[in-house]
């Protein structure tokens, strides 16, 4: 279900005025790294050369978006289909920040349970089950088989 | 050691237990790869990176190279049973692929694609076997002002030919050559941009790049249209048998699109993508059965899917004659020899033949491998398709984190996936190309080198960049390539003039 659209003209000016804005804090940064001379060029030569593209890209696409007719739109998601993918965001940004304190195995099979109820109309029990399968193979092919040194748990009372 | 002398000694490395099984584990995790959506070439290699550095570099490099044909011929499938690309490379197949599944061919076009996507890759391979050897001497003569414009030049072209608007490839770009500049500066030792991170030290790392973009962006497409997915028909064994008359018809957009791939694979750009379009393009123009494409038409499968084979295989030569990767999955394998100590380029047929030759009769043995066992495999890869989404997405996403983390143990990269997902994401939604910004990262360094040893060489000064006969015939090329556009559209306003575009508006 995608349905609702934003103004690309819009979206454009925003990004090429984000990158403006982007490049003129890294060639803020980039300044204040030595430049050196033009025969023993320093750390800060490309750089800053690096911004000026950066800020040229980010003029071109707010060209392109005062250029792009008012009427152009891009696709967004609404509904289900934002509410999914926006909870499948929130629960990346819980894995990845749970898998430091809980280990990797626990941090991933309470990944895969929830994502699984939110794929899917499986029972809590079924979605435990099969994440509990799908850990236990990977934490076996790759941690224990090919030693892959993934947090283990961390949380200590 | 003379081409004959090269692919045969290639050859007795190829035909090691180790590298056989490199390149069979490689071509059928490639295959599995393309099947899948929601994991192109790119992030699949990506994923798997960290783990051939416990392999030696030959072993490593053969099964990346297994991977990136295996995808190619993997995405065709999807492309034909349920006309969803399983990379950018196969868009074009699903045009006449899934027509002629409609009408009950889906097993004689799987053939048809297996075979041409033999026969691309294999002549492709000797092509490999012939130019590169004598790209490496050109590149004996190259110096820093010639490597910068082969870098510099390569990554401008790589941007604008990918597809879509000015904006769309160079802002990509540029955010790519700004995270190249992250971290612990080459020959001074000066931090660069970490913020006080120690880990951000060693640099932005490619791994959580490329499956951030490609990987988890991808998935997070699949999970926002998950209701409007197609679950194939069975193919039976019986049924892979194409006719005479396919097989005659798919002999002549065979070779063409073996000659158009194996070129397009040497240029910067998404070479099997172009590829495929380019010789769809051809097709529409030059063969007897031209009305028939876009109706299901086998000359619209043959001809672009054994292009993109060939282009997937020819984009070998400028990574191993030059060492200049010229698309986000050669890029990874820059990466991959710089982790094992093998520095690609015109040196590296002198410095490391075992890896340069042996990777070279891999592909042979690769494709052979592809053809023995897809075709009997095909009923395996569609029941692949029947995975419900609930199964394999939580795999991949395991997995995606397990490949990120181990380059480095570093928490920072896991938690960069997201952030460079998002940014993806927000990217493809407004159609900019992705594969610029994976490029861009890899060639940064590569061009700060050359232009601060230019400038150092040439006393600083910079006429050196412009005033060698062959950074001129390369910047003359680059500007050539360029304006192309711009004429055509000025021809086209001027004079009425018009001439149809051979790259797509996405590669992507």
């Amino acid at each position: 279900m995608t349905g609702h659209s934003i103004s690309k003209r819009t979206a454009y000016l925003s990004t090429g005025g984000l990158g403006i804005l982007l490049s003129a804090g890294y060639l803020a940064l980039a300044t204040q790294l030595p430049l050196g001379e033009m025969d023993a060029p320093g750390a800060g030569l490309f750089p800053v050369l690096v911004g000026a593209i950066m800020c040229f890209a980010s003029l071109a696409t707010v060209w392109e978006g005062w250029k792009t007719p008012r009427t152009d739109g891009i696709e967004l998601p609404v509904g289900q289909d934002r509410t999914r993918l926006f909870k499948l965001i929130v629960l990346l940004a819980l894995y990845f920040t749970a898998m430091p304190w809980l280990g990797y195995s626990l941090s991933s099979w309470a990944f895969a349970l929830l994502l699984m109820r939110l794929l899917s109309t499986l029972s809590w029990w079924r979605c435990g089950a099969y994440a509990a399968l799908m850990t236990g193979v990977i934490y076996f092919c790759f941690i224990y088989l090919l030693k892959v040194p993934m947090p283990s748990f961390a949380i200590s009372f | 050691m003379d081409s004959l002398d090269g692919i045969l000694y290639g050859l007795s490395v190829a035909f090691t237990f180790n590298n056989l099984l490199a390149a069979l584990v490689g071509a059928l995790a490639g295959t599995l790869i393309g099947v899948l959506p929601g994991l192109g070439p790119t992030a699949g290699i990506a994923m798997i990176l960290p783990l051939s550095y416990s392999l030696d570099p030959t072993s490593g490099l053969i099964m990346m190279a297994g991977m990136f044909y295996g995808a190619m011929y993997g995405g065709s499938t999807t492309a034909i049973l349920v006309n969803m690309p399983g990379e950018s490379a196969s868009v074009i197949t699903c045009l006449d692929g899934y027509k002629l599944t409609k009408k009950g061919r889906a097993g004689a076009v799987l053939t048809i694609v297996a075979a041409g996507s033999f026969i691309g890759g294999v002549i492709s391979v000797i092509g490999v076997m012939l130019f590169a050897p004598a790209l490496a001497e050109v590149g004996l003569l190259f110096g820093p002002a010639e490597f910068f414009a082969l870098t510099a030049g390569g990554l401008l072209l790589f941007s604008r030919i990918s597809g879509g608007s000015l904006a769309a490839g160079i802002f990509p770009m540029a955010i790519g050559l700004m995270l190249s500049t992250v971290g612990q500066e080459a020959v001074t030792g000066q931090d660069r941009f970490t913020f006080g991170l120690a880990d951000l030290t060693l640099g932005v790392e490619l791994v959580a790049l490329v499956v951030g973009l490609y990987g988890i962006a991808e998935i997070m497409s699949v999970v926002e249209t998950l209701q409007k997915q197609v679950k194939p028909l069975p193919v039976k064994l019986r049924d892979m048998f194409p006719s005479r008359q396919e097989w005659s018809r798919s002999a002549a957009p065979f070779g063409r699109g073996t000659i158009l791939g194996f070129i397009f694979g040497l240029l910067p750009g998404p070479s099997a993508t172009l590829a495929s379009f380019a010789a769809y393009r051809l097709e529409k123009g030059v063969s007897k059965y031209k009305h028939e494409l876009g109706e299901g038409a086998i000359e619209g499968v043959a001809g672009p899917e054994t292009a993109n084979n060939a282009a997937a295989t020819s984009s070998m030569v400028p990574l191993l004659a030059l060492g200049i990767p010229f698309g986000p999955v050669t890029a990874l394998m820059l990466a991959a020899m710089m982790v094992h100590g093998v520095q690609p380029g015109p040196m590296m047929m002198t410095a490391h033949p075992q890896v340069f030759w042996g990777v070279i009769a891999s592909m042979l043995v690769g494709n052979v491998m592809l053809v023995i066992l897809n075709v009997p495999l095909v009923s395996v890869w569609v029941s692949l398709l029947r995975v419900p989404n609930h199964i394999f997405l939580p795999i991949i996403l395991m997995m995606a984190s397990i490949g990120c983390y181990s380059v480095r143990n570093s928490m920072l990269d896991v938690a960069m996936l997201l952030v460079v997902a998002l940014i993806g994401y927000i990217l493809r939604k407004l159609e900019f190309q992705l594969a610029p910004m994976v490029v861009g990262l890899v060639l940064g360094p590569l061009i700060e080198k050359h232009l601060r040893e230019g400038l150092f060489m040439s006393l600083g000064e910079i006429s050196v960049f412009y005033t060698s006969p062959i950074a001129i015939v390369i910047w003359a090329l680059v500007i050539v390539v360029l304006l192309l556009e711009p004429l055509r559209q000025l021809a086209a306003r001027m004079f009425g003039i018009k001439i149809k575009k051979i790259i797509p508006e996405s590669s992507e």
